[in-house]
């Protein structure tokens, strides 16, 4: 995984301090992809809210994400950090593609009143995210395609003693 | 140089992507979970009770609100109603009210009213209603925007309750006696009390007919009943020895003077 000495101007992690810090970044990333949704949906069960998306999808929808950010993170000084950002996006338009049929909750609010919300309008606007991923994915590929060692540089800026 | 400033360039767009995706991905959950916090903190109250009245057409107007609190952080815009009150037996919707389209702003209150209207003289699969009390199931749907993205449906499920203006109408002809005028005398009883929360008044106008539809005698009771009121009528009607009556019927209906209103007839033996 390492490329030979490290770019003038640049300080390249190792490869097992990159992989240990990854391992730390999959809770917190794991809190926020699967926990707090699985939480949400565990919620919205107790107080009598069907929700149409179940655990199983944002828990499988979770996982794969975390697994490719992580990755990422790893081959971050690489080239092929680039590519693996693509399979993040794809993976991202693809977990939003998947939830945008099930984005509905169906709130029991009396004994004869029933309230149905459809927040797939709101689903379709966080398709900006994996939209922004996907581009900045391309133009790190580019940049990292010109000139690896100037990404690297301002990634991991050599400290100046 | 020039090139130098151009890796530059899409170095710094790639850091500014970065930053506004998080941006953009921040502020839509805080804004996820507002909405949905104020979603389940919604109350809807409900409807008020309904008003009903007898138009001088014969058209009876049933008036009701629905009541709605929204003690959520977010308004409720393009907010419109549909009411339907379904038939006794349950086999579809009878009337149909559509509000116009509101908005329910944030912690505040809102009262949609709801307006139906029925003929009388044309109660078409409601004809019942006419003799008979019921408790009538009323459907209210509301569709409209929550928080500018949340498109809803809400569904309040509430309970009219009918009275019959002519509630367990009969009419009913007793023996023919013979009066030796060329005439026989037939007994005619009428009663019904209504129910209604209207005053019904004009004539009940009842007439004995033959089996071929030829009326034989009639005769025309004034009725003036105030609402939760009985009415009991007798009269003897004369009817030509020449016009019989077997296999006939006795036919009622409630005249006012903009409407016609056919009542249960009974069939004559």
């Amino acid at each position: 995984m390492s490329f030979g000495p490290d770019p003038p101007g640049a300080a390249l992690p190792s490869v097992g301090r990159r992989v240990t810090l990854g391992l730390f970044r999959v809770f917190p990333l794991l809190i926020l992809l699967v926990g707090i949704p699985a939480a949400i949906l565990g919620y919205l069960a107790g107080a009598g809210v069907q929700a149409g998306t179940s655990v199983y999808t944002v828990s499988v929808g979770g996982l794969a994400l975390t697994a490719l950010s992580t990755a990422r993170y790893i081959m971050r000084p690489t080239a092929a950090f680039g590519p693996v950002g693509l399979l993040r996006a794809g993976a991202a338009f693809a977990y939003l593609w998947f939830l945008r049929p099930t984005a509905s909750v169906l709130v029991p609010a009396g004994a004869h009143v029933t309230l149905a919300l459809d927040y797939s309008t709101v689903v379709e606007a966080l398709f900006v995210i994996p939209l922004l991923l996907f581009v900045t994915a391309v133009l790190v590929t580019i940049q990292d395609h010109r000139n690896l060692a100037a990404r690297l540089r301002v990634d991991f800026p050599a400290r100046l003693r | 140089m020039r090139n130098g400033r151009e890796k530059g360039s899409l170095l710094g767009a790639i850091r500014l992507l970065r930053v506004t995706g998080w941006v953009i991905l921040l502020a839509l959950a805080s804004y996820l979970a507002l909405a949905g916090y104020s979603a389940v903190t919604l109350t809807p109250n409900g409807t008020g009770s309904a008003e009903y009245a007898l138009l001088p057409d014969g058209t009876v107007t049933i008036l009701t609100t629905l009541n709605l609190t929204n003690p959520g952080l977010f308004a409720f815009t393009k907010l419109s109603v549909t009411s339907q009150i379904m038939l006794p037996n349950g086999t579809g919707a009878w009337l149909e009210s559509t509000s116009p389209s509101i908005t329910l702003p944030a912690q505040g209150v809102a009262q949609v009213p709801l307006r139906f209207s029925l003929t009388l003289s044309s109660l078409g699969l409601g004809k019942a209603l006419l003799t008979q009390d019921e408790v009538l199931n009323e459907s209210d749907y509301l569709n409209g925007t929550y928080a500018t993205f949340v498109g809803f449906v809400l569904h309040a499920g509430e309970h009219l309750d009918w009275g019959a203006p002519f509630h367990d109408f009969q009419a009913s002809a007793g023996t023919p006696v013979p009066e030796g005028n060329g005439t026989y005398g037939v007994p005619v009883k009428l009663s019904f009390g209504n129910d209604a929360s209207f005053g019904v008044e004009g004539t009940v106008h009842a007439s004995l007919e033959s089996a071929g539809g030829a009326v034989c005698a009639d005769a025309n009771f004034p009725i003036n009943d105030p609402p939760h009121s009985t009415t009991q009528e007798s009269v003897t009607l004369y009817v030509p020895t020449g016009c019989s009556l077997a296999g006939g019927m006795l036919a009622s209906r409630f005249m006012a003077p903009g409407f016609v209103v056919p009542l249960p007839p009974q069939a004559l033996p």
